[in-house]
């Protein structure tokens, strides 16, 4: 699961970037000190996890909440628990008191998996997508590879591309993440589509060339079964 | 006061938290001095200002950063104040407060440089 922290106190801050690094399943993004970094990151970004601070100046993490729409699942930090109410409407799965045990954290991260693993789980096989006019059936398993150029995303698949007016973002939200990487700003890639990977370079369905982001290089490591 | 054996300062929690790794530790001890002292003045600013309701935020923010070195003693200072409506602050901190606070964490300052040379 990627993840973000917004935490203003540095030490707070590296704590939970500490307990993030410590966790197999968790793949650590970035952290922010203010929640108006975070939106604008989140703009361009797709993440499944937000450790979000309550307290912090600028915009509150309430704030945060109330302004911005994500899919992402949120772990607040609050020892206000008034706030703990209001918080369940957003999508927070839990609330970790400062300082935070691993203990806890993993309790919080726990939760937040299981959500993750349900909603892949839940996943359809197939999607529509919007070609010009028209609603166009695709299915999932077919896709090899999504390319970004400019406002559209082109769906690779053995059979044609579906060109679409969408963003990257957009179209990870919709695809199942236990199946489907983003390898590069502009690339999304199905994992078992992978035939090999050469010099940070992933060859799928047989023929095409895809280059790894520098950024993403070390998550889709880890995502592959290696001996 | 500090007596010959009391400590202010408690690694318990990082050295459980760090699970081994020193480096980390470390890097977290210095985080902590490096931005305390800038906290502690705007703290005493706010007091000296009788600005509540910022006062509780900044103590707030603080209560955590004590709480991971062990400094108990801040920690239930802060836990008092976080429980108390703005507008009775002012009544709970005084003059004695804030010099006993700065010098708790002179002392804390001390014992974690201290701290640092022998992990």
């Amino acid at each position: 699961m990627n993840c973000i922290v917004i935490e203003d106190s540095e030490v707070q801050r590296k704590l939970i970037c500490h307990y993030i690094e410590k966790t197999d399943y968790l793949t650590f993004k970035r952290d922010f000190v203010d929640a108006v970094q975070a939106v604008s990151y989140l703009r361009n970004e797709s993440v499944d996890l937000i450790f979000l601070d309550i307290s912090m100046p600028v915009m509150s993490g309430m704030e945060f909440l109330k302004s911005f729409e994500s899919d992402a699942q949120v772990i607040l930090f609050t020892s206000h628990e008034e706030y703990a109410l209001e918080a369940f409407e957003y999508n927070v799965i839990d609330y970790l008191v400062k300082p935070v045990s691993y203990a806890r954290f993993m309790k919080a991260v726990n939760k937040a998996r299981a959500g993750f693993e349900k909603n892949d789980n839940e996943a359809s096989d197939e999607i529509f997508v919007k070609v010009n006019s028209v609603f166009e059936k695709v299915n999932i398993t077919e896709i090899l590879w999504i390319e970004a150029l400019a406002d559209y995303v082109i769906i690779n698949t053995d059979e044609r591309k579906y060109t679409v007016l969408s963003s990257m973002k957009s179209i990870t939200s919709k695809l199942p993440s236990k199946d489907f990487m983003r390898v590069h700003r502009s690339s999304i890639i199905r994992l078992d589509k992978i035939s090999k990977i050469d010099n940070g370079v992933i060859e799928i369905g047989g023929n095409k060339l895809i280059a790894i982001g520098r950024s993403y290089k070390k998550e889709v490591m880890e995502r592959l079964v290696t001996i | 006061m500090k007596t010959e054996t009391k400590k202010y300062t408690d690694l318990t929690y990082l050295r459980e938290v760090g699970d081994g790794d020193t480096d980390f530790i470390i890097d977290l001890i210095q985080t902590f001095l490096s931005v305390t002292l800038a906290h502690i003045l705007e703290l005493e600013r706010l007091f000296n200002e009788g600005d509540w309701v910022e006062f509780k935020r900044m103590a707030h923010i603080m209560k955590p950063n004590a709480e991971s070195m062990g400094i108990m003693e801040l920690k239930e200072a802060y836990l008092k104040i976080d429980n108390l409506p703005p507008n009775d602050v002012g009544m709970f901190v005084s003059q004695e407060f804030i010099t006993n606070l700065k010098q708790v964490y002179t002392e804390s300052f001390i014992e974690l440089e201290q701290d640092i040379k022998y992990l």
